[in-house]
């Protein structure tokens, strides 16, 4: 007999080498979608078209209200992109050289300098002299104007107290026992611990900063991811002393954790100040307002705020003294030996070459 | 040329993601034999216990142990044991979930019983004569049994049992976010720590030959696992490899079935506490204080709204392209190879691609993100899909009592098919949903400037410490999912009601 083609067990034959979709549940599923990814394009479309888009590293819950005051004062609309610790060596610096021919940034304000050095070497960067610029000394900015510091740290030993007096020669001791198993730093591949590393490559040159590196790891040293990390391990006692930055010290020291800093010292006495920077993007479409947030963050009202944070940052130009805590006071004086980082551009590529080398080849 | 640490990183991965693997599927297989119904806990409450570390993100994970990896700093193999055991804790309700939910293989019990006596006459036939005789012929028979007697594999449990393997192992291999809070020695680390100071898309491909080699090995075992068996549809054996009544004591005996279930009941306890429990309540103390501050923060709100929508339209997508597949092939395996290779490198290649002038003018949109996400749960999807796929000819069937003119019977068939279909493809979308809502690197790599995922807010602040209003928001990010989770569930299950 001739099979029909609704016969049954063609029927059943064909649906079960081609299943059923339609009856999955999938009509809702695209609707689903559907309603989400309107609800998704309106949020971008819904993004002013004028914003200025910020890349900022510094650390969102410090520079947060800053540019918010700034959208407040201005009007000007602003769109902030973090960095966040995940992807700090996929960071914004690495992300605006990824983006140079198709900038979507307007202003990046970096926690650091290094970055800052390379990307003004790659030529990304629109040079700017505004009325910030000029109360800030030469030291912490670029003479033609690519970038410009502002509100600063200090690298700083972080010490348990409860392990050993924060004096210069109790640190001294230390360093000179045999094993260095109490004695932590952060991995020197990035961050502040890298512009660390460079400063001291440009000091002493390569080859006293790697047999210095090397004999140190071969005393036991403690390399810790972050000087984050850093500070916790001093602070909850796992290690005597380290080397961090003042906002995480500071940190610390407000979770009432038994610690205390002394400025690091180099060689020449000179103490290592880590100023913020701030440029202006090359291609930008929004120059007016990038200029205008750059002198607001280059202002003496910005750097009050930024030192009267948790971070207590240092005021880098001359701002009302008596606005200051006790504390920035302090760090102001020892910011005032520091070193010029804006020099390490010449070795900045070097040492990280060798760094890679050291930690990933 | 590949460096050596990244040599050593990718050996210490490989065995630890083989040596997790299997182990949870060990320890999996043998909760399956010893797993009932009625169990001490009442059903809600295991499987809370149960996926609880799975579900725990890992984010929270790495986050918690960031300060425990301090005191063991000065002893990395006690760190890597940490890490080890908090990855088995995260990873063995998978393989239990796998062999659980998977069809009954081609080869049935009386089928392997058979093959069984068929080796065990070889090998007693090898085996006749002297003692040397003997013990090779019970080894080759045991060697026949792994690796040339194919039916237990191919055929029998062990189709699950790969499955399982290897979805365990691919994830262990591709963890990035608990590796690099913990400092673990991993191959996803150093390509991480390896972009520092700009590193070329080609210099990256050849470090991520050798690794995300051995994951598409490692995939394409599991795609022939899950491969249809000649002669038979997809999933066309209902029921799972392990009858859930089959009830202990018939396989451990009296003793060793209550050891057993005295073992299982305690590693449920110390895995929920230890991966899920105990992040949770270090963020948990402060969280009712840091609410009201939460509350009244428009950007949290606005960031966890973006992170639902970009996880439900990638989830959704999948589910759609998945639906379409019965079975893994070649074909469909190639679109899985991109997204096993974690993240961060997804992240990595959508960012370079629509950085190209072709792609360009897109790159400032959802769409790299949304390709990203979809992406990287594209294999899971595919891989549950395979799992949970149910037999064509049942569905038919359920459809037809469905249509059938009797009310009663319509109503069983809407039952059959929400339990052989929608069900499962339910659970699949919000298993895609929560890992595309739980994704770090290539959420922070892609997101538009202006709509970042709450995900990357969040990591970003745990850097400075705990405090009130970080443990509200973590726990609002974190609790969305599951209140729309819960939401869905209670209008399911009155639908089924109804029904």
């Amino acid at each position: 007999m001739k099979h029909h083609k609704h016969h049954p067990r063609k029927l059943l034959q064909r649906h079960l080498h081609n299943p059923p979709r339609g009856r999955s549940g999938l009509g809702v599923l695209w609707i689903i979608a559907f309603v989400a990814l309107v609800a998704l394009s309106l949020v971008w479309f819904g993004r002013s078209s004028s914003a200025l888009v910020v890349y900022c590293s510094h650390d969102a819950i410090y520079s947060e209200k800053i540019l918010q005051q700034f959208e407040q004062d201005t009007g000007i609309k602003v769109v902030i992109r973090f960095d966040t610790e995940s992807t700090k060596s996929l960071g914004l610096t690495e992300l605006l050289i990824r983006e140079k021919e198709h900038p979507r940034c307007d202003v990046f304000w970096n926690n650091e300098i290094l970055g800052t050095l390379d990307l003004a070497q790659q030529g990304l960067l629109e040079p700017y002299k505004g009325s910030g610029y000029d109360r800030i000394p030469d030291a912490f900015k670029d003479p033609q104007g690519q970038w410009v510091g502002f509100g600063a740290r200090l690298r700083v030993w972080i010490i348990n107290t409860q392990k050993m007096s924060a004096t210069p020669e109790a640190v001294a001791q230390k360093l000179a026992l045999p094993s260095l198993k109490h004695l932590t730093l952060a991995k020197p591949l990035y961050g502040t611990t890298r512009t660390h590393y460079t400063t001291l490559w440009h000091l002493w040159g390569k080859d006293k900063l790697i047999q210095w590196h090397r004999q140190w790891r071969q005393r036991g040293l403690i390399e810790a991811q972050s000087n984050g990390q850093t500070k916790n391990l001093v602070a909850h006692g796992h290690n005597d002393l380290g080397w961090t930055d003042t906002d995480d010290f500071f940190l610390a020291r407000e979770a009432g954790q038994p610690v205390d800093m002394l400025p690091v010292r180099l060689d020449n006495n000179q103490t290592i100040c880590i100023p913020n920077t701030v440029m202006i993007i090359k291609g930008t479409r929004k120059l007016a307002q990038a200029q205008k947030l750059v002198d607001y963050l280059t202002s003496e009202a910005c750097e009050l705020a930024l030192s009267r944070s948790q971070a207590k940052q240092i005021p880098l130009g001359p701002v009302d003294e008596s606005q200051l805590s006790d504390d920035v006071k302090q760090l102001k004086i020892w910011a005032k030996d520091g070193y010029p980082l804006g020099q390490l551009e010449s070795v900045r590529q070097a040492c990280l070459d060798w760094l890679k080398q050291e930690y990933l080849q | 040329m590949i460096a050596s640490p990244l040599l050593m990183a990718v050996g210490m991965t490989l065995l630890r993601s083989f040596v997790i693997a299997a182990g949870a599927c060990w320890l999996a297989n043998q909760w399956l034999k010893s797993h009932r119904e009625q169990t001490f806990f009442s059903k809600g409450v295991w499987w809370l216990f149960l996926l609880a570390p799975t579900l725990t993100p890992p984010l929270l994970i790495g986050y918690a142990y960031s300060n425990t990896q301090f005191s063991l700093v000065a002893h990395p193999w006690c760190n890597e044991l940490l890490y080890s055991f908090l990855l088995l804790f995260r990873m063995m309700p998978l393989a239990w979930l796998v062999l659980f939910f998977s069809p009954a293989p081609p080869l049935g019990a009386s089928g392997i019983y058979c093959q069984e006596l068929l080796d065990g006459k070889r090998g007693g036939q090898e085996g006749d004569g002297n003692f040397q005789g003997r013990f090779r012929g019970r080894f080759r028979g045991c060697f026949r049994g792994c690796f040339r007697g194919g039916g237990w594999w191919t055929y029998g449990p062990g189709r699950a049992m790969v499955t399982a393997m290897a979805l365990v192992f691919l994830l262990v291999f591709g963890e990035f976010e608990i590796a690099s809070r913990l400092g673990a020695s991993s191959w996803t680390v150093w390509v991480f720590d390896a972009q520092v100071g700009g590193l070329s898309w080609e210099a990256t491909g050849w470090a991520l030959i050798l690794p995300v080699s051995c994951q598409w090995l490692v995939f394409g075992i599991a795609a022939l696992s899950l491969a249809p068996t000649p002669g038979t549809t997809p999933g066309s054996t209902p029921g799972s490899i392990y009858s859930p009544r089959q009830g202990a004591i018939a396989v451990h005996g009296k003793g060793g079935a209550a050891l057993w279930v005295l073992g299982k009941y305690l590693w449920l306890i110390l895995a929920a506490v230890l991966v899920c429990v105990g992040p949770l309540a270090l963020l948990s103390g402060s969280m009712v204080r840091g609410l009201s501050a939460v509350w009244a923060d428009r950007l949290i709100m606005q960031e966890i709204g973006v992170s639902l929508l970009f996880a439900c339209v990638a989830a959704a997508v999948v589910v759609a392209i998945i639906s379409r597949f019965k079975a893994i092939r070649l074909g469909r395996m190639l679109l899985c190879l991109p997204g096993m290779t974690g993240s961060l490198v997804v992240g990595l290649m959508i960012l370079s691609i629509f950085q190209t002038s072709f792609f360009v003018f897109l790159y400032d949109t959802p769409i790299p993100l949304l390709a990203a996400l979809i992406l990287m749960v594209l294999p899971v999807g595919m891989i549950l899909r395979a799992v949970l796929a149910s037999s064509g000819s049942a569905i038919y069937l359920a459809e037809q009592l469905s249509h059938s003119s009797k009310p009663a019977q319509q109503a069983h068939g809407r039952s059959l098919l929400w339990t052989l279909v929608h069900r499962p493809m339910g659970l699949i979308f919000c298993v895609l949903f929560y890992l595309a809502y739980i994704d770090l690197p290539a959420s922070a790599l892609l997101c538009p400037s202006g709509m970042s995922p709450a995900g990357v807010r969040l990591y970003n602040l745990m850097h400075y410490g705990r405090y009130d209003t970080l443990g509200a928001m973590t726990a609002l990010t974190y609790a969305c999912p599951w209140m729309i989770f819960l939401l869905v569930w209670l209008i399911a299950r009155g639908r089924k009601v109804h029904d």
